[in-house]
């Protein structure tokens, strides 16, 4: 027989995963395992994920899609993650869009003028990603 | 880019350079001819912009390091250092005022180096992003192949004004070949663009372990990408683990520097909590440097070159005609318990009372135990340690780099002015070197260098063998690096065991050929009058001369 937590868990997750559905995440990054591992897991909680492999590539993703999230890394060739979130924010059809960096460093050092929702040291635990993608979707 | 790190021509100050402590990178002095090691550096090599690794040890090996605008190859087994290396490499580049961008073909997330990576003294999230820029290029290699990759590194040195490159897995780029340029085209196409923007490539790649400098691990197409890679290229350093009996020993080899001369032959090295250290072999950085004039002349002509340093111990100055000739070097020969380290200390403790500022360095007794030795015997140790006037060095016998003993007893030397040297169990050398047949070699350079420097050196060796007819020497060749030997003994004698000490050998000098009885006591080391009485003394086992027969007594 299930405690009564368990069973609020359970409650909670057949709540939070039709909502997800409804979410589309960019996830951009030149590391493809990354890109591989950061995806399949938010397609499990079943959220759609849309990947890019650096920040032009991203752009021209975000208007061909509707996008709800962008999950970028910080260091990319051609245009980093401080460029995109930059350009993100400085379009009016897209400045509505959280964007949550990552980096390999646990420092936000570099990212003066840009406007981001939340930064992600890697590597990070993967409930902790899920929750901070879930926290900015909410203050969207 | 006008503001690359890096300094015109190559150093080669030796001395100097080996036993500095680690300097931040920048202008590294001026040329000097080289002339033991390698090809020459023409005059147009001169032109051409050193980039220093910031690793003291390679940049000594290098003359200073890479040339800017270079391509070099990195290669080595897993596990051989070539991520920290370059790392590190990188980090100091940056330190210095340059602009780095690493670009990773390996699946490996950079998160994961880092992590490995920031136990290290050289790791600083700073500039990282900055400064410092890490890619990946895994991705567009698979999808765009070599061609993609060389857009994308070409991007990347514009966008970061990058003047270093680093390229981590080039092998990994070799299947994407067959469908567009070569491996050696993508080099020589990156070489270009590398060249004319100022920017240095290191290219990182994996060699199999036991290949050496050669044969590879039987495939053969990998085989032939990497010579072919090798001969684009400006220059190799290979990384190899070696197992020298129990001990695993990782060695790095310049096999090729166009452009310039550089110290050829394996050197040792050590991944440490400071990252990688590289430890030039001594008897090669001798080679280049002995022949320099100013080091002859600071031998030969010395202001105090026939000055002697004494004991403090009446007789046996007595027996060196007033001390041994400065600058030279002594072995004291003697079994175990024989007294060769309190003579040792003897001779520190005199020198601390005459200003000569004394240096202890011992591989066997750790410093609270020499200290108590002395004191023991009246020597006063603990004031003269205290005071500045002695310092103790110790290395516990363990694994390591005779180089980097070397390293430490030079650089030490040179910070506090030591003006007398005692290395007490030269033997025990051989235990902590992995290649006892170079020790002979190691020796003399280290010998030269100690002189040159004007120190005089005392050094004990330990022989194996308490009596006997026989001395058997633990290091061979030793005696002809030496210019005096004085001999230690334990001698039977009527039921009673005596030590007595002579002087087998003091060159440029004339010595006491007696052998004399000493004692050791509170007051320390007493040398007494020359045994009359007995002969076969230096055999351990005297025997008694006839009454009538008187013994023969000089000096040479």
């Amino acid at each position: 027989m299930q405690s009564i937590p368990q069973l609020s868990k359970l409650l909670e997750r057949t709540i939070l995963v039709p909502a997800n559905i409804m979410k589309m995440i960019l996830v951009v990054d030149d590391e493809l395992s990354i890109v591989e591992v950061v995806a399949t897991l938010l397609e499990q909680e079943g959220y759609k994920v849309l990947t890019a492999a650096g920040g032009k590539e991203a752009l021209a993703c975000l208007e061909k899609n509707k996008v709800d999230l962008v999950l970028s890394d910080m260091m990319m060739p051609v245009m980093d993650g401080r460029e995109l979130c930059k350009r993100i924010g400085a379009d009016a059809t897209h400045s509505a869009i959280p964007v949550v960096l990552m980096s390999g460093t646990h420092s936000a050092a570099h990212l003066d003028g840009c406007r981001y929702a939340a930064f992600l040291g890697k590597p990070f635990d993967m409930q902790k990603l899920l929750s901070v993608v879930a926290s900015a979707l909410r203050e969207k | 880019m006008d503001n690359l790190p890096g300094s015109q021509g190559s150093p080669d100050s030796i001395q100097s350079e080996h036993d500095q402590p680690q300097r931040p990178l920048g202008p590294v002095g001026p040329v000097e001819p080289r002339e033991a090691t390698g090809t020459k550096e023409g005059p147009r090599a001169k032109l051409l912009r050193r980039v220093p690794t910031g690793i003291r040890g390679l940049d000594t090996i290098l003359h200073g390091g890479f040339f800017s605008s270079g391509i070099y190859l990195i290669a080595g087994e897993p596990g051989s250092g070539k991520t920290i290396l370059s790392n590190q490499i990188a980090f100091n580049h940056v330190a210095s005022g340059g602009r780095v961008v690493f670009t990773s073909l390996l699946s490996e997330t950079h998160a994961r180096m880092f992590a490995q990576l920031s136990s290290l003294s050289f790791f600083d999230e700073g500039p990282i992003g900055g400064a410092l820029y890490y890619i990946s290029g895994y991705g567009v290699l698979q999808k765009d192949g070599l061609k993609g990759l060389l857009s994308l590194l070409q991007s990347a040195i514009q966008d970061h004004q990058a003047t270093l490159l680093v390229i981590d897995g080039i092998m990994h780029a070799e299947p994407f070949a067959s469908s567009g340029p070569t491996i050696k085209e993508f080099v020589h196409s990156l070489h270009q663009y590398a060249e004319a923007s100022g920017c240095t490539i290191l290219l990182l790649s994996s060699r199999g372990s036991g290949t050496g400098s050669g044969t590879g691990n039987g495939n053969k197409a990998v085989e032939s990408d990497r010579v072919s890679l090798e001969t684009t290229v400006d220059g190799v350093i290979e990384l190899c683990r070696e197992r020298v009996g129990m001990q695993s020993v990782l060695e790095l080899e310049v096999q090729k520097f166009r452009g310039s001369a550089h110290r050829r032959g394996a050197h040792t090295m050590e991944i440490t909590g400071n990252g990688i250290e590289v430890y030039p072999r001594t008897e090669l950085l001798l080679s280049s440097s002995a022949s320099s004039a100013s080091s002859v002349q600071a031998i030969r002509t010395g202001p105090a070159s026939r000055e002697r340093l004494p004991f403090g111990i009446e007789r046996l100055d007595e027996m060196l005609l007033g001390g041994l000739l400065h600058g030279s070097t002594t072995v004291l020969l003697g079994p175990p318990g024989s007294g060769k380290t309190l003579l040792g200390l003897h001779f520190l403790a005199e020198g601390a009372r005459r200003d000569e500022p004394g240096l202890y360095f011992g591989l066997n007794e750790p410093p609270p135990l020499v200290i108590d030795a002395a004191d023991e015997i009246g020597l006063d140790f603990t004031g003269f340690v205290s005071e500045g006037r002695i310092e103790i060095f110790w290395q516990p016998a363990l694994e390591a780099s005779l180089d980097l003993l070397a390293q430490d007893v030079l650089a030490t030397v040179r910070e506090r002015g030591v003006k007398r040297l005692f290395i007490d169990g030269l033997d025990a050398f051989s235990d902590v070197s992995a290649y006892s047949e170079r020790l002979a070699l190691f020796l003399t350079a280290l010998t030269y260098q100690l002189r040159a420097l004007g120190v005089t050196t005392l050094t004990s060796v330990e022989l194996e063998h308490l009596f006997g007819p026989t001395v058997e020497i633990p290091i061979k060749g030793v005696f002809a690096i030496v210019e005096n030997i004085i001999f230690l003994r334990y001698v039977e004698l009527r039921a009673q065991l005596y030590r007595f000490i002579s002087v087998l050998k003091a060159r440029r000098s004339k010595h006491d050929l007696a052998i004399r009885e000493f004692t050791i006591g509170e007051a320390g080391i007493e040398v007494s009058d020359a045994l009359a009485s007995a002969e076969a003394i230096l055999t351990g086992l005297a025997r008694p001369l006839p009454l009538n027969e008187e013994p023969i007594q000089g000096t040479r």
